[in-house]
């Protein structure tokens, strides 16, 4: 797994060498609001799947920020998971979003294969939705879940940025706090008018992560919705690989283009700015220096 | 931001960073020391795998096996630290783990840092030691 962080070409290679082992069955993106209850939740349904699948795995991956100053990080989701760190089938590693976001999630992706690999069962991929994480995951998640819990002021605002979108379901934490219920219909009301035609109840789970209610619901429901169609979730999981690929790919000529760039000689930018070429015409020159 | 540590988020982007585990066996009472360690080596640039209080020495050594982490830093408040720290690098050795390296911290007695050595900690910090002199010891490590 560690080499799967380390470069997107070790990323290639560990997924060349992976690709006749197994794959989780289901590898499920959680995000969320800070204050969402999300790690809190991912503990309890780690602990249902324990009950019911004793001898099966389950693989977590939790994703924090890296500072951008010092590149270091602190990785306390497992924190909340630490019951489980002596259980030999559930398998948490912590990873960093070290500032590259493209670099991140081809690595979850790595990761991703060696849980498959080892016999994991599920995998369930965690981050905090700031920044752009949450579209990361979206990219290595068969399904995406969105946390959020009623009397935060600002959940609804964080609902705009584009999360109502990404997600495949919304599920209520915190359901046993005052203003819940109508929390939920003003979540309804907003997820029909953007589109999503799923039945209420799948569509915005109601739990309460810490009273241990509504898990088991919740995940035997995520289930039901993946025991249909494994031929169409393989080819949208390659189609997904493919776009990390690509994007790997013009990252790479990214960095090698502004390596070139760095290079060229100090009044490069005058002859652009004075010239009357079209910039084509530069790049033409550029991309044959690339050579 | 120093060009210094600019340059180093650069490199660490690009190699390997050093991943360490802070976590606290036992049953001490609070960890205020063990977090303000842990900020420390993330303002340095290394990844910190932060586990709380009230661990047990297998959760530790399978959470460090997990994580794959280079350097594990125990904190101790109340006198475990001799035995703890014995039974995590037992568990390490069992796990084919002793690539790891184990520091401790804490309250912890002058007369038993040998001992702790001994064991095959690497290095002891005791109450008063500064940020410079941990952050010169890990980086030495490494």
């Amino acid at each position: 797994m560690s080499l799967s962080e380390e470069s997107s070409e070790k990323t290639i290679e560990l997924l060349r060498e992976l690709s006749s082992f197994p794959k989780p069955r289901i590898i499920l993106g959680i995000t969320g609001a800070p204050g969402s209850g999300k790690s809190f939740l991912s503990g309890r349904i780690i602990e249902y799947f324990r009950k019911k699948y004793p001898d099966r795995m389950i693989g977590i991956i939790a994703i924090d920020p890296s500072s951008p100053f010092s590149g270091g990080a602190i990785l306390g989701d497992r924190i909340r998971m630490m019951k489980h760190s002596d259980d030999p089938h559930v398998f948490i590693r912590s990873i960093s979003s070290r500032g590259q976001l493209g670099g991140v999630t081809l690595g979850t992706m790595g990761i991703i294969s060696v849980m498959g690999a080892l016999g994991c069962d599920v995998v369930l991929v965690e981050t905090v939705g700031v920044g752009q994480m949450e579209f990361a995951i979206k990219d290595v998640s068969d399904m995406v879940a969105i946390v959020l819990a009623p009397g935060q002021g600002d959940t609804v605002q964080f609902l705009k940025a584009g999360l109502m979108e990404i997600g495949d379901i919304f599920i209520l934490n915190k359901d046993d706090k005052p203003g819940s219920i109508q929390f939920y219909a003003q979540l309804l009301l907003a997820l029909r008018l953007m589109g999503h035609n799923k039945e209420q109840k799948e569509l915005i789970p109601r739990v309460s992560a810490l009273l241990n209610r509504g898990i088991p619901e919740l995940f035997d429901s995520i289930e039901k919705h993946f025991s249909a169609d494994s031929e169409e979730r393989g080819f949208l999981r390659r189609k997904r690989l493919e776009l990390l690929v690509k994007r790997v790919i013009s990252f790479e000529l990214q960095k090698k283009m502004e390596m070139i760039l760095e290079k060229e000689e100090s009044n490069f930018l005058e002859e652009i700015l004075k010239s009357k070429k079209p910039i084509s015409s530069f790049l033409s020159d550029l991309i044959r220096k690339m050579q | 931001m120093s060009e210094k540590s600019e340059k180093k988020t650069e490199e660490k982007t690009e190699a390997r960073i050093t991943r360490i585990l802070v976590g606290k066996v036992g049953l001490d009472g609070h960890d205020r020391g063990a977090k303000y360690v842990a900020h420390i080596l993330r303002d340095a640039g290394y990844e910190v795998i932060y586990t709380g209080i009230r661990r047990s020495p297998e959760q530790i050594v399978q959470s460090a096996i997990q994580e794959d982490v280079d350097l594990i830093g125990l904190s101790f408040l109340s006198g475990a630290h001799l035995d703890l720290s014995r039974r995590v690098l037992a568990l390490l050795k069992e796990g084919e783990a002793l690539d790891v390296f184990v520091f401790c911290g804490g309250v912890i007695p002058e007369v038993d840092i040998p001992l702790l050595k001994e064991i095959g900690v690497r290095e002891v910090f005791t109450p008063g030691v500064s940020d410079a002199v941990i952050l010169e010891k890990v980086n030495a490590l490494f």
